[in-house]
């Protein structure tokens, strides 16, 4: 075995690369025709695998859905330590206010031009609203990034950069409504606003906002 | 005509309004449920009690009957608003800008504490824009009045000196628009996550520190 595995991909690689190839269709598929037009059927077809494949993989489109805003969330969390990693000095001498700031600004820097993971991300968010909505995958998603926010928040009023009277778990929504609203109202309607402006103002709200009181 | 014998009758012009108005409420509770994408026209005849023909013989397409839904949700939302402004007599008189965007930003979200399928269905129209295929007129149409108005509010708030002069009005009114309509999302989406009046008064306090100068009074 240990021979041949230099040259022949195991099965679990072969399974993680048709998985990436189907997620990247369904984002792609999603991002252009919403969840209700992207089929399992279409986005096999997309991805230049069987038809049956995205079945195969994810049993359900529900079930996909949950994986790609899984993957999508982890990548923009991955770009957001990049971010902070890159910044002159140590990471750990980044407050949890500074941390949230360079976040927010990362994830909005994302959508002046959107890849199809983080408008899908939208898309997928918006299939939500409905009452009726199947969507858990999004949700349970949701809830997962929400714990990140808030813990972020009471990362920060430990270290005194976040004021102590803010309940971590509103303002973790609160931030993720206005980033994602925000993000919303660029993709349908980029022109209304300078988005720099847009940038530099979430930075002196979030500052105002959440800073202690001098 | 007028002085016609149709005196207790139903006029043409009021049947056909009564209709309109059955097909509209029916659409706003089938697009609240299920999205468009899930609400036919004929469903919506169906739920109306009419004729399953009778939305396409009214609006002729669904985007026609759409836009007439968003435009009147809109007017309902901005209606709510304003009474929610006349009935706090703390603040009648005498009210600054800020403290009128804050009342903004708590009226509009406890809205969706409890919304009716209208008010509903106007973030399921919004939330299926987002694709990029998507045609996005009516619900832009709507978006920048808002947007209008709640810069024309940053800029009062700038000469009656209760918001920061150095926050952009369009800028400011994009990230509070923005907050507005995507807490309330992500409030609808999953009522279970979190407490919504937490929430609400989360995003009014904090919208009155990012945009005041100092101590503002916030409450209701």
């Amino acid at each position: 075995m240990a021979a041949g595995a230099h040259h022949r991909r195991t099965q679990a690689e072969r399974r993680s690369g048709s998985e990436d190839a189907l997620l990247a269709a369904a984002a792609e598929l999603i991002a252009e025709r919403g969840i209700d037009r992207s089929t399992l059927a279409s986005i096999g077809e997309r991805a230049g695998t069987s038809r049956g494949l995205p079945t195969h993989y994810f049993g359900t489109k529900d079930a996909l859905v949950e994986q790609l805003a899984e993957r999508v969330q982890d990548e923009i969390w991955e770009r957001m330590l990049d971010v902070v990693s890159e910044r002159p000095g140590a990471p750990d001498e980044v407050s949890a206010l500074e941390f949230i700031r360079l976040s927010v600004d990362t994830y909005l820097g994302l959508f002046e031009r959107p890849t199809a993971d983080v408008r899908a991300l939208i898309v997928m968010w918006g299939a939500t609203f409905p009452a009726e909505a199947a969507i858990d995958g999004m949700r349970k998603a949701d809830r997962r990034n929400y714990e990140g926010w808030a813990e972020l928040v009471a990362a920060g009023q430990d270290d005194g950069s976040i004021r102590g009277d803010v309940e971590p778990g509103p303002v973790a929504v609160l931030l993720t409504g206005m980033i994602r609203g925000i993000a919303a109202l660029l993709l349908t309607d980029s022109d209304v606003t300078d988005m720099r402006r847009v940038r530099e103002t979430c930075h002196a709200w979030i500052t105002a906002a959440l800073a202690p009181a001098t | 005509m007028a002085q016609h014998p149709t005196a207790g009758r139903r006029t043409q012009a009021e049947r056909r309004s009564e209709s309109e108005d059955a097909l509209l409420a029916a659409a706003a509770e089938l697009i609240a449920e299920r999205g468009i994408v899930g609400a036919s026209l004929a469903s919506i005849g169906e739920r109306a009690g009419t004729s399953r023909g009778l939305p396409t013989h009214h609006f002729g397409s669904k985007d026609a009957l759409v836009e007439r839904l968003a435009g009147r949700a809109q007017d309902g939302i901005r209606e709510a608003l304003e009474n929610g402004h006349a009935a706090s007599a703390a603040l009648r008189e005498g009210r600054t800008a800020l403290e009128s965007v804050c009342l903004m930003v708590d009226v509009y979200l406890g809205l969706f504490e409890d919304p009716t399928p209208e008010q509903r269905a106007l973030l399921v129209l919004w939330g299926s824009t987002f694709a990029s295929s998507a045609s996005v007129e009516v619900m832009r149409e709507a978006g920048r009045r808002s947007y209008e108005g709640i810069a024309e509010l940053v800029a009062t708030g700038h000469r009656d000196g209760s918001i920061r002069a150095d926050l952009d009005p369009g800028a400011t009114a994009v990230v509070i628009l923005g907050m507005m309509r995507g807490a309330a999302a992500l409030l609808i989406a999953d009522r279970d996550a979190t407490d919504m009046r937490r929430v609400r008064d989360s995003c009014r306090a904090m919208t009155a520190r990012a945009l005041g100068q100092g101590p503002v009074r916030v409450g209701p």
